[in-house]
């Protein structure tokens, strides 16, 4: 025996199951140049900077660590320039595709994971080219051994989220608007105590690290609106 | 036309089974069992996820004869919103990928289903089932995230402070421990936040079985789990830097690192168990049940 009851509740559920799936995000979208990698768009040297690559800007890698899990790509350098000594670490994480398991880690969150406490952080608008910016976050963190200026941003498709809160809206939108988004974590610091002129030295390589990745790959970092911005910023200033 | 009888037998038959109910939950519940499986239930947070699932299948399968007889059908208002809340959660959680919210929006709509056939009084007998239920529920990341580094921090804390004093030469900054000339790194796995939660559940598992829902006795016991969990990991730490230090790296990192978490569990769970049985006999208000 069937009641119309049982019916009524049974196709509510059923209906729902359906409802997932015409609603469930399936395009997958990525800013990457097709075929590239972050370490060859990535230029390993300009003006009067070199690099070398690093793997353990991070705490030890483990097979199963979350990064591992998270990341498809993470490009760690370090930056020097000839002439100051100033060096620079960098550290780029991509991911293909972001969901509510593998996202982009703040470095706001992970940093204390790794034993920092954070005394300064604040959203930025980093300059790349008059007038385009970037949002990003300025950060100091420090051990009783060390002190670190951090500048970094986040891309999620995009989007460039500047909290825990911004990123988990802006994956909403990404998903109300029925795609999943890729992700690129890009991270420097420099060590040392004099934090102001870290952020200043900071800002000013980003900006031209930038500069100098090929035009069609730069949306890979900064977003294609921004990336078509900076070209026009460019062509404006060379006219 | 029938006689009565025949009425018993067709409302027997009709609190039995009932297929489109049936049909309905599998296809809500099948979708989020495998989002569970891969997200969460894979990974050391979520591991109790199949355990409390199943148990607690058990539990109510043991009531049901019970629930039966005295169940009678719940209010259809009641049955309407519910569900209609339920499967708005669900239908955002699992398109959308938020499992907390899936999980949940699953959850109401099976106690929702419950209650459309027997009622909110059968909902109360078996309340601590469907308490126990919402651990199979994984929490918000965040929430984790707020509660395990804090934990983090007090257990190496606490693991140095029981070492120093036998001349072990072991320091820690944060959450790195430096042993001798190693560095370790308490990873979120140690800081005994996934321990205590299995832990509860399994204990509250056990003080159902054994005593029945008395609540008061319940919280006591599930209070002392938290301690309990905390001090098996800080135990666990210094297991594994005595490893470190008498017999080397290597053996500290492989096989005892996931060893000694076992251990460590299953003392903590016979410390809660031999607890049970000396607090059990003197705490008043508890029942037996068969």
């Amino acid at each position: 025996m069937t009641s119309r009851r049982d019916l009524i509740i049974g196709g509510a559920c059923v209906l729902s199951a359906g409802a997932v799936l015409a609603l469930k995000p399936t395009r997958k979208v990525s800013l990457m140049p097709p075929g590239r990698k972050l370490s060859e768009i990535l230029p390993p040297g300009f003006n009067d900077w070199s690099s070398r690559d690093v793997s353990d800007l991070y705490a030890p890698e483990t097979p199963d660590s979350l990064q591992a899990r998270l990341y498809g790509e993470t490009v760690g350098r370090i930056y020097s320039q000839q002439g100051s000594g100033t060096q620079i670490m960098m550290l780029m994480a991509h991911g293909d595709s972001q969901s509510n398991e593998l996202q982009l880690h703040r470095p706001e969150v992970c940093y204390p994971a790794y034993g920092f406490s954070i005394v300064e952080s604040q959203p930025v608008q980093l300059t790349l080219e008059k007038p385009v910016t970037l949002p990003g976050r300025r950060m100091v963190a420090e051990t009783a051994q060390e002190k670190d200026a951090v500048t970094y941003w986040t891309r999620l498709g995009e989007y460039f989220p500047v909290g825990v809160t911004e990123q988990r809206l802006e994956r909403l939108q990404t998903a109300v608007h029925r795609y999943v988004p890729d992700g690129l974590l890009a991270r420097f610091s420099i060590a040392g105590a004099d934090t102001n002129a870290a952020f200043r030295a900071m800002e000013a390589f980003i900006s031209d690290l930038i500069l100098h990745v090929a035009d069609d790959h730069r949306a890979a970092l900064i977003g294609t609106a921004r990336a078509r911005m900076l070209l026009e910023a460019q062509g404006a200033r060379k006219a | 036309m029938s006689t009565p009888q025949q009425a018993a037998g067709a409302l027997q038959d009709k609190s039995s089974f009932s297929w489109p109910l049936a049909i309905g939950f599998c296809a809500v519940a099948i979708p989020t069992a495998y989002a569970l499986g891969g997200q969460t239930w894979s990974h050391e947070e979520g591991a109790h996820g199949p355990l409390v699932l199943c148990t607690a299948a058990w539990l109510l399968w043991r009531q049901i004869p019970e629930i039966r007889r005295r169940g009678a059908p719940g209010k259809n208002w009641v049955v309407a919103i519910g569900l209609t809340v339920s499967l708005a959660m669900y239908i955002f959680g699992q398109a959308f990928d938020f499992i907390t919210m899936n999980a949940a929006g699953l959850y109401g709509a099976g106690i929702v289903i419950f209650y459309a056939l027997f009622g909110a009084g059968e909902l109360r007998r078996n309340w601590f089932i469907f308490l126990y239920l919402l651990f199979a529920v994984p929490p918000p990341r965040s929430w984790l995230d707020s509660l395990t580094f804090p934990l983090k921090q007090f257990v190496s804390t606490a693991a140095t402070a029981v070492l120093q004093p036998f001349g072990i030469p072991v320091t820690h900054e944060g959450v790195i421990i430096y042993v001798a000339q190693y560095q370790y790194l308490v990873e979120d796995a140690c800081s005994g936040l996934n321990s205590i939660v299995g832990l509860l559940a399994i204990s509250l598992f056990y003080i159902y079985l054994s005593r029945g829902s008395s609540w008061r006795y319940s919280l006591f016991l599930a209070a002392l789990t938290i301690p309990i969990a905390v001090m098996a990991n800080i135990f666990r730490i210094v297991i594994l830097i005595l490893l470190t230090e008498f017999a080397g790296d290597d053996v500290a990192q492989g096989f005892m690192h996931f060893t000694a978490g076992i251990v460590v569990f299953v003392i903590a769970l016979a410390l809660i168990f031999s607890l049970d049985s000396l607090f059990g006999s003197v705490f008043p208000g508890r029942r037996k049940i068969a």
